[in-house]
């Protein structure tokens, strides 16, 4: 029976061995089941990052509600460490406390593992509790405790003292693929700094092996040199890769195991969010390989990048990327030299014109007029017909496009006013037909008075009398007239045409036009060129109307 | 207008008006001291007033007497004084009205002896009860009298036209009547019934008529008559203008000359006044149907010479047209004649009336000519005259009288179509400077 339960026990040792093993990566890695996305990948980066910065700036608590988020998007455990250095930062050593003795427990094999409990040891030090009886595993106790929990009764060990906490303090996250997963994996970390370069099979002194897994696997790593080294797996050979890890990072390593090599990973950001990259795809064959900002396991060697978004010219760059290499880009992408401004209004048609020169015709009912112009200041005149002329100096952005909508108003009615010239300008030609005759009369009375044959009572004298003061009744109520109509053509209580200028908005995307059932039209300025090659759409258009909504549609 | 102009092109144009205005004020100034003054036709007076006209200058005083149509009745004085403020309202009416019918032409007598006592400003001016009806400036009345006709004359017999002429006052002395105490005075009747007509006269001083017999003559002897003189004589010219002449007598009353002449109507009208350089004689104007003849005062020294000659004329005047004038053919050129010295230079200039002249296309608005003889072109018509607002049918020059002013003469000529008789002060023939206020 004693052998019997002798072997019985080898056997549950052995199996419990077995599953040791096989579950060991698990524990210690217990996020690694399964690759991570691309974008998955950037939310965590996101995070990561993102925390960071918090910290940096001092806001802990801010930084340590990212990082709690962050794990809870993907459960790694270099966010319940870096949580837990906020909460330390900011004095609240349960929390603190806590997400270390997470952290410990989600990644007990941590490289850094031993240095953790130090400074849970030294937290619970802070409160004046004695350190909890340790339960992890045992290569804790030997390190925390010292000895058995059933040991004579030694006064412990002092705690270590608590160290500063700086930007430095953050771990950065690294996640190790193989193809095919399960290969196990052995993470050296450079001990000296004068050591040699990581040679594969070599000595490698300088350089100490910190931990080891199994593909995929997620390692909480803090700031230093490390190499990565993929052991043979099945039939395939090892492979390597250098890793230097900068703080709050998130890395990301894949091994071809075919190829024996690692895969580079390439992260491309810039100054524009969204912007499609394509790798070694000038002509654009392909869909994007992301979109800004995007990284993501490329193989290593020379690439193409395509940077472009609309708005901005395209972004060309060459790459050489080493196996394994974490390359991070950012591109700036520059405006281009030209924008669009985009016209409607509220009349039945508007007439546009940039720079004096015609730039066509808007009408109701029409999508807005979009007029291409360099980037820059530009003479805007919008015309119609019954409306006065709207006039304004325009800046066109670069790239990007000028919502304007024009408010024209009704030019003020001239009736009054042209009646009003019509009739004194007839009172002005009596008084202008008056007044010669008038001057005829005075001039042959004034010959007749040389010749010595005028006489006093001479007809002509009354008449061109009366003529004369026709004539000045005329010029003086056609001038009073012609005043009231200059007036009344000057008067205008009407304000004049403008336009409400909107915030430029970006260039259209035809990466995403799709034809879809709107109720509004689209934010986006359908371009001249486009449209010349659009395709047929159809479009449902719900619009308001005097009777109330109509749906109707378009080709 | 203002589409073109524009909104802001209407303000030059209401300045260019206002600038443009007419003042009406220069009418009264072209119009004020015009140089034709119209006489006012007072009332009472017939139709035809102006017809005849005749001016006696006594006393300071410049009395125009205006008739009205010949065989009418009525008439009017009007005191035209030296210079050139003369009224145009009449200083006194009642001329020849009841029981007197008006002359063809008057007779002015500054002064006169009627009836034995002195008289001033008396009209010789038609045919009333006891003669010639004589009106003479009594105060604020009238003093009537009259001048008895030769035995067998009766002038108020239908068809009958009566004609009274004066001795003119000499030059220089415009107050003082020839003669002692009255000028000499003529008249002449003419029939229209074929009987012949007659003609007499009043030696200076007397209202006893001397008959001016010319032998046989035709019915119109008598149509015309004049009183001038020719080295230092007097001499009364009658015309006959049926018969073409003109017979001339002495101040006794014998035929002196007979002129005759091939042009008809010769003596329809006569007149006299020193027309040329020669002091001594008038000359004697005599008018056609259509010209002036003009016969130097030479003719008549000598022996008489009864029987009938033609005479040539220094000049014989003719009608013509301007540009404001026309109708020479049925002008009556010649209906007046009179001698004026309008430009101060010593002779007289002739003022031929033509009654039928068209004026600025006014028919028979009438006009007055003026020929300078003494000039070297004795027959150009120096200047025209017309009254401004001339009127079809005014008769312009139906009838003239000068009017002697302080230096130079000016006219009168009657318009009787529509009752008007115009004062014309201005000559072209004066030196600007002797113009006056009238003529500049």
């Amino acid at each position: 029976m004693a052998r019997v339960a002798s072997r019985t026990l080898i056997w549950l040792v052995g199996l419990l061995l077995l599953v040791g093993l096989l579950q060991a990566p698990e524990g210690a890695h217990a996020q690694a089941g399964k690759a991570v996305s691309a974008k998955k990948l950037e939310l965590i980066r996101d995070r990561m990052e993102r925390g960071q910065a918090l910290f940096v700036a001092g806001d802990f608590a801010g930084a340590a509600k990212v990082f709690e988020s962050g794990h809870a998007e993907q459960p790694y455990a270099a966010f319940l460490f870096n949580a837990g250095v906020c909460y330390q930062k900011l004095g609240q050593v349960d929390p603190a406390l806590q997400k270390f003795r997470d952290y410990l427990a989600a990644d007990p094999n941590a490289p850094d593992a031993a240095k953790v409990r130090g400074r849970i040891a030294a937290l619970e030090a802070t409160k004046g509790t004695p350190p909890p009886v340790v339960d992890a595993g045992a290569d804790d106790g030997g390190e925390q405790d010292g000895g058995d929990a059933g040991a004579d009764a030694a006064p412990p060990p002092p705690p270590p003292a608590l160290g500063v906490d700086n930007a430095e303090s953050m771990k950065s996250l690294a996640l190790i693929e193989t193809d095919p997963p399960g290969a196990a994996i052995k993470l050296y970390a450079r001990s000296t700094e004068s050591a040699p370069p990581f040679k594969l099979g070599g000595q490698n002194p300088g350089w100490q092996e910190v931990t080891k897994a199994q593909s995929p696997a997620n390692l909480t790593l803090e700031v230093g040199s490390y190499h990565v080294v993929v052991e043979p797996y099945l039939d395939f050979k090892a492979c390597d890769a250098a890793v230097e890890v900068k703080r709050a990072k998130v890395f990301h390593f894949r091994a071809n195991l075919s190829q024996g090599e690692f895969m580079s990973f390439l992260r491309v950001a810039g100054n524009v969010i969204g912007a499609y990259v394509f790798i070694d795809d000038d002509r654009r064959a392909r869909p994007p390989w992301g979109i800004t900002p995007h990284g993501e396991l490329v193989s290593s060697g020379k690439h193409t990048l395509l940077v472009e978004a609309p708005g901005f010219e395209p972004y060309y760059q060459k790459l050489d990327l080493g196996r394994g290499e974490q390359k991070e880009l950012e591109v700036k992408l520059v405006r281009v030299g030209h924008g669009y401004v985009r016209v409607d209004g509220n009349a039945p048609e508007l007439k546009v014109s940039i720079d004096e020169k015609p730039a066509g015709v808007w009408r109701s009912g029409e999508a807005p007029l979009a007029v291409k112009a360099d980037a820059g200041k530009h003479k805007l005149t919008i015309t119609s017909s019954g409306y006065k002329t709207y006039e304004e100096v325009v800046t066109v952005p670069a790239g990007q496009v000028l919502p304007l909508h024009a408010d024209m108003v009704k030019k003020y009615p001239r009736g009054a006013a042209w009646t009003q010239a019509v009739i004194g300008a007839v009172f002005v030609g009596a008084g202008v037909f008056f007044g010669i005759q008038s001057d005829n009369l005075h001039e042959e009375l004034e010959n007749d008075r040389k010749a010595g044959v005028l006489d006093e009572d001479d007809e002509r004298v009354k008449r061109g009398r009366l003529f004369a003061i026709g004539a000045n009744a005329g010029y003086a109520i056609g001038g009073i007239l012609g005043a009231f109509a200059t007036y009344n053509f000057i008067k205008d209580p009407l304000p004049e045409s403008s336009a409400v200028k909107g915030k430029p908005v970006e260039f259209n995307d035809p990466r995403k036009q799709r034809p879809t059932a709107r109720l509004r039209a689209p934010s986006r300025v359908a371009l001249p060129e486009p449209r010349t090659r659009r395709q047929q759409q159809f479009t449902l258009g719900l619009t308001p109307g005097l009777q109330g909504f109509s749906i109707g549609g378009r080709f | 207008m203002a589409a073109v102009l524009g909104p802001r092109g209407l303000s030059p144009l209401i300045v260019g008006a206002l600038v443009a205005a007419c003042s009406w004020t220069r009418f009264d100034d072209v119009s004020e001291d015009a140089p034709v003054l119209l006489l006012e036709k007072p009332d009472g007076v017939g139709s035809g007033f102006g017809s005849s006209v005749a001016l006696a200058v006594a006393g300071g005083n410049h009395r125009l007497f205006v008739g009205a149509a010949p065989g009418n009745n009525g008439g009017a004085e009007f005191e035209l004084g030296g210079g050139q403020g003369a009224s145009k309202d009449a200083a006194r009416g009642g001329h020849c009205d009841e029981g007197c019918t008006l002359a063809k032409t008057a007779a002015a007598m500054p002064k006169a002896t009627l009836e034995g006592q002195p008289r001033t400003l008396c009209f010789a001016e038609g045919w009333g009860a006891g003669g010639i009806q004589v009106q003479c400036e009594a105060g604020e009345a009238a003093f009537l009298s009259s001048l008895a006709a030769p035995a067998g004359v009766q002038v108020d017999e239908p068809g009958k036209q009566l004609s009274i002429v004066a001795q003119r006052p000499k030059r220089g002395a415009p107050n003082q009547p020839v003669g002692e105490l009255s000028p000499v005075v003529a008249a002449g009747a003419t029939s229209l019934a074929n009987g012949p007509g007659a003609a007499w006269f009043y030696p200076a001083g007397s209202q006893q008529p001397t008959a001016l017999d010319a032998g046989t003559v035709g019915p119109t002897y008598g149509a015309a008559l004049t009183v001038f003189e020719a080295k230092g004589q007097l001499f009364i010219a009658v015309g006959e203008p049926g018969a073409s002449r003109v017979h001339v007598f002495d101040d006794t009353g014998a035929l002196a000359r007979c002129l005759s002449s091939s042009a008809a109507g010769f003596g329809r009208t006569l007149g006299s006044g020193p027309v040329t350089a020669d002091d001594a004689s008038d000359e004697l104007l005599v008018a056609t149907d259509a010209e002036v003849h003009v016969i130097a005062g030479a003719t008549f020294e000598g022996a008489a010479s009864p029987a009938c000659q033609e005479v040539a004329p220094i000049v014989a005047l003719k009608c013509r047209s301007t540009g404001d004038l026309d109708g020479c053919g049925g002008s009556e050129f010649g209906a007046a004649l009179a001698v004026a010295d309008l430009d101060q230079n010593g002779d007289g200039e002739v003022l031929v009336g033509a009654p039928g002249m068209d004026v600025r296309e006014e028919s028979g608005a009438g006009a007055v000519f003026v020929f300078d003889v003494a000039k070297e072109h004795p027959d150009w018509v120096l200047e025209t005259r017309f009254i401004s607002s001339a009127e079809s049918g005014d008769r312009l020059g139906t009838a003239l009288a000068v009017v002697p002013q302080d230096d130079r003469d000016i006219f009168v000529a009657g318009a009787p179509g529509n009752g008007k008789a115009a004062v014309f002060y201005c000559s072209k023939l004066l030196p600007s400077s002797k113009r006056g206020a009238r003529c500049n």
